[in-house]
């Protein structure tokens, strides 16, 4: 187990999981694109994307969590 | 083991105050890159430049596995695997000058026995604002991939711990900022608007 309390296993299933969803929305996109071209939807597949980025692999919540170091 | 205890609790101060700095750095830069995104959309509207929309959809799958490898890799620091840690960052420096390399030949046309770039810096609105775009952000995978060699080496002398490694965190969190603003540039330059034939 890490500081951050998730065994090493969990985390790289965390890990992969995301990876996954970024793909089928990225690969998504360019097939989206290829018969929309308004900037909507592109930009909200965007946003969710860089929720997954920002929670997942930026840890945002470490801003306001408190931890004896790592 | 009192002086222990008030190292660590020192750690955990200097550790969340880190942690929003950097974070207020990004907040900065976000003014930066919505400043080229907004250029975009306001001299663009609904164009887009012709460009190799493969091409940009390969890169960015490029740089989004060094997001997974880079992750990978402080994964394996909080839990104390330096070997994993040491081949996730030389992946992750190295997909980043894939990335870095696939920009200059295909978008910029650096290289026109590779590929045949149609964009000028000058030419037009389209290739001022592609150049300006892809320009900010590769001079951030380049520093990008200069801070992961720095810790590589720090982490090959023997720093860092799976209790204090806030170099390999923040060393991290600024890969994956490269990554997130790109998950924007990429609709903005490949796929949003109609194709301008020019």
């Amino acid at each position: 187990m890490s500081s951050h309390g998730k065994s090493k296993a969990a985390a790289i299933r965390t890990s992969l999981t995301v990876a996954i969803v970024l793909a089928v929305l990225t690969i998504g996109e360019y097939f989206l694109a290829l018969v929309y071209s308004g900037a909507a939807l592109l930009l909200l597949m965007g946003l969710v994307k860089a929720y997954f980025v920002v929670n997942f692999f930026m840890h945002i919540s470490r801003l306001w969590t408190v931890e004896k170091g790592h | 083991m009192a002086a222990l205890v008030g190292r660590a609790e020192q750690y955990a101060v200097a550790l969340r105050n880190n942690r929003m700095g950097l974070w207020l750095f990004f907040l900065s830069e976000v003014f930066l890159f919505g400043g080229l995104l907004a250029t975009r959309f306001y001299l663009w509207g609904p164009t887009r430049p012709e460009a190799n929309q493969l091409i940009g959809l390969l890169i960015t799958v490029v740089l989004l596995i060094s997001s997974v490898s880079m992750n990978l890799a402080e994964t394996a620091m909080e839990h104390g695997d330096r070997r994993t840690f040491m081949n996730g960052l030389v992946v992750t420096a190295l997909l980043g000058m894939v990335f870095f390399f696939g920009v200059l030949i295909f978008e910029w046309g650096l290289f026109p026995s590779i590929y045949e770039g149609h964009l000028t810096p000058s030419g037009d609105k389209y290739g001022a604002v592609v150049f300006a775009m892809t320009g900010m952000h590769a001079i951030h995978v380049l520093s990008g991939v200069a801070f992961i060699a720095i810790v590589w080496n720090l982490g090959r002398k023997g720093h860092f711990s799976k209790e204090e490694h806030w170099g390999v965190e923040a060393c991290a969190i600024y890969w994956h900022y490269v990554d997130l603003v790109w998950i924007f540039f990429y609709p903005a330059i490949y796929l949003i608007g109609t194709v301008h034939h020019g």
